[in-house]
């Protein structure tokens, strides 16, 4: 079943000297119960734009967002929509996204208040805290006296208070030392398939997405140019962005190996190259991908991407 | 032991508020040998940066060090102030995890490329400025001449990380200490950087003191690695036998944390709890609190390093993996 659907979203912010940038430029993505889904890419592709859009934290310049099948409005002073309420997110930096000054308990506390509106109410603070593998008796101390790992946790917890049906996480590991990168991803996976929420997991790092995530996603300057079943997309990645993202992640095997490097940065979105946007970069680029705009294609089921050579490219991560 | 830097039982110490000594930094023994690339790993809190900065003096109000900071040939520990600035800067540079920290964000890239080349190599103007241009040939910035008068922020985090490097390398140092150089990088352009510093290790005989918790990049650059906890190196020794034979149970924890590239290990293990705070690290091991393998001698004497393969230590009595095998 489909919990939150966003279908050819834009989102746009206006760009120095009057210019528009198109952060996010026609996505379609579907997150369902008891699902994690993962949106991946480099800094500045839209993946946080669009995140925030699903959970109406910005606005979207056209397409839509629904969360179970009611359309996402924009926050703003007023309270959420009740329906809304079920929706949501945790952040990157568990130093930032916790007040200081309040205890443990209060934040969590917090989070319920808004999710009253379910019928067994709020989920008490002591079972949140559970949940996420903290001691109840942690309530009344404040988050400096926790290690990153933990806050993340605590603001783990805060989402769970208002019993969400699911949750989008921006980044929420990769502020982590590695060990609690593992422990809290571990931690999203065991909630998901516990409590049939649904998940989207923003993140840049491909190893631990492949390792948690039942879909991956991926994005290149404001378009979705892959997605498929995380191990398909992994061993079988369809679009040389794809491919060039996973090869470009150091092995910890101990061989000595040095990555493969993509050269050239992302390019500006105010400014985005005609054709297929990644064709400046592309190894495998011919004539035709600087003009034509490439569209998803199938390439096994549940399989697309979004390249003009995609089915003659289909190769390992290794080859 | 020999080679360009040898630490030898450094230790680090710091006031504590009821006036007693905390050690985040204790008896690490660690070398560099020319053109090599040694590995520094551990989480955070672990005094892998702080064994950094006490290479450089660059520490903390109140700290002491003990032991001895042998660089090619001087004891930097006992170096007047005056002689370690010349060392510093000149004979070992250090790059940081944030570039945009390093570089100063109202000079230009020329201004702030060519102050150390004046003030170390006393080079003029036009000499300093013609060998700036050449260092970002080298770490490859495209149009170097055109850079030299651009700013910081008009540059992206990569190129900026390489534009720290070429700053870093301005006075041909023996010893560049890295400091998590690519954690605030994509991958991709963390490629880029890895494959720089090789290559610069390759031409230039650059010794290299690469600090990352990130395993990976550990196995991608480095000839040897010391893995630290709790102030203490706990495991040193060559990357491939450390990284497919760790001796020591955190070792073994770090790795089996992370995702693995065949499809049986999705686990991601995770150590449990945290690393204990410096104010109160637990007796004996300062590990046996997170360790599975812990037993009570774990908890009297602080193991000391044995040898367990060639040029490879381990801090723990117990072989993780043989113990689990059995």
């Amino acid at each position: 079943m489909t919990l939150l659907s966003l279908s050819d979203v834009y989102v746009t912010y206006p760009g120095a000297a009057g210019r528009t940038v198109t952060a996010v430029a026609g996505c379609d993505l579907e997150v369902g119960a008891g699902q994690i889904v993962a949106l991946v890419g480099e800094s500045g592709c839209g993946k946080s734009t669009l995140g925030k859009a699903a959970v109406g934290l910005v606005e979207t310049a056209q397409g839509s967002v629904t969360f179970d099948d009611t359309p996402v409005v924009p926050i703003g002073r007023q309270a959420r929509p009740d329906g809304q309420r079920r929706l949501q997110m945790v952040f990157q930096d568990p130093f930032s996204s916790l007040n200081p000054r309040r205890r443990v308990g209060d934040l969590i506390a917090d989070g319920g208040r808004v999710g009253l509106d379910t019928p067994e109410g709020a989920m008490p603070v002591a079972e949140c805290l559970e949940r996420v593998g903290l001691s109840p008796t942690v309530a009344n101390r404040f988050p400096h006296q926790f290690s990153g790992g933990q806050r993340q946790r605590i603001a783990i917890a805060r989402a769970l208070a208002a019993r969400p049906r699911c949750i989008v996480a921006d980044e929420p590991i990769s502020a982590l030392d590695a060990s609690a990168q593992a422990s809290v991803a571990r931690l999203l996976r065991d909630l998901v398939r516990e409590t049939g929420m649904g998940l989207l997991f923003i993140s840049h790092d491909l190893a631990i997405v492949r390792a948690i995530a039942d879909v991956t996603v991926v994005m290149y300057l404001g378009r979705i140019v892959e997605t498929g079943p995380s191990d398909r997309v992994w061993h079988r990645p369809a679009h040389p962005y794809t491919k060039a993202l996973i090869s470009a992640i150091p092995r910890p095997d101990g061989a000595g190996r040095l990555p493969a490097e993509l050269p050239g940065d992302v390019p500006d979105p105010a400014a985005p190259p005609p054709g297929c946007r990644f064709h400046p970069r592309c190894p495998v680029a011919v004539a035709r991908c600087a003009t034509e705009v490439p569209t998803r294609q199938t390439q096994a089921p549940n399989h697309e991407a979004a390249c003009l050579l995609a089915q003659r490219h289909e190769m390992s991560p290794s080859a | 032991m020999s080679g360009l830097l040898h630490l030898d039982a450094l230790s680090l110490s710091l006031p504590a508020a009821d006036g007693s000594r905390l050690f985040p930094v204790r008896d690490v023994t660690l070398s560099v040998g020319a053109a090599e690339v040694v590995g520094l790993a551990g989480e955070s809190g672990s005094g892998k940066s702080l064994t950094a900065q006490s290479i450089l003096g660059l520490l903390p109000r109140g700290a002491r060090l003990s032991g001895r900071i042998l660089f090619d040939g001087h004891d930097l520990a006992t170096l007047p102030q005056r002689e370690l600035a010349a060392v510093r800067g000149r004979e070992i540079a250090m790059v940081f995890q944030d570039p945009m920290t390093a570089l100063h964000p109202m000079l230009s890239i020329e201004r702030q490329m060519t102050e150390h080349l004046r003030h170390h190599r006393g080079l003029g103007r036009a000499a300093a400025r013609s060998r700036a241009a050449e260092l970002l040939d080298l770490v490859r910035i495209p149009r170097p001449e055109a850079a030299l008068a651009r700013y910081p922020h008009q540059f992206s985090g990569g190129m900026r990380q390489r534009i720290a490097i070429a700053s870093a390398l301005a006075c041909e140092p023996k010893l560049l200490i890295a400091d998590e150089p690519t954690t605030a990088l994509d991958v991709t352009v963390q490629a880029g950087i890895l494959r720089l510093l090789q290559s610069l290790r390759e031409t230039l005989g650059l010794s290299v003191l690469l600090i990352t918790h990130d395993l990976g990049v550990m196995s991608a650059l480095a000839d040897r690695m010391a893995v630290m906890y709790a102030g203490r190196v706990v495991e040193n020794g060559p990357r491939a036998a450390l990284m497919t034979r760790p001796r020591h149970p955190y070792t073994q924890g770090l790795l089996s944390a992370l995702p693995r590239d065949d499809d049986t290990a999705h686990s991601l293990e995770a150590l449990p709890g945290a690393p204990p705070p410096i104010t109160a690290l637990p007796d004996g091991c300062a590990f046996h609190p997170r360790c599975s393998w812990a037993s009570a001698a774990c908890r009297g004497a602080v193991p000391e390093l044995e040898r367990v393969g060639t040029e490879h230590v381990a801090a723990c009595p117990v072989d993780p993996l043989a113990e689990r095998a059995a």
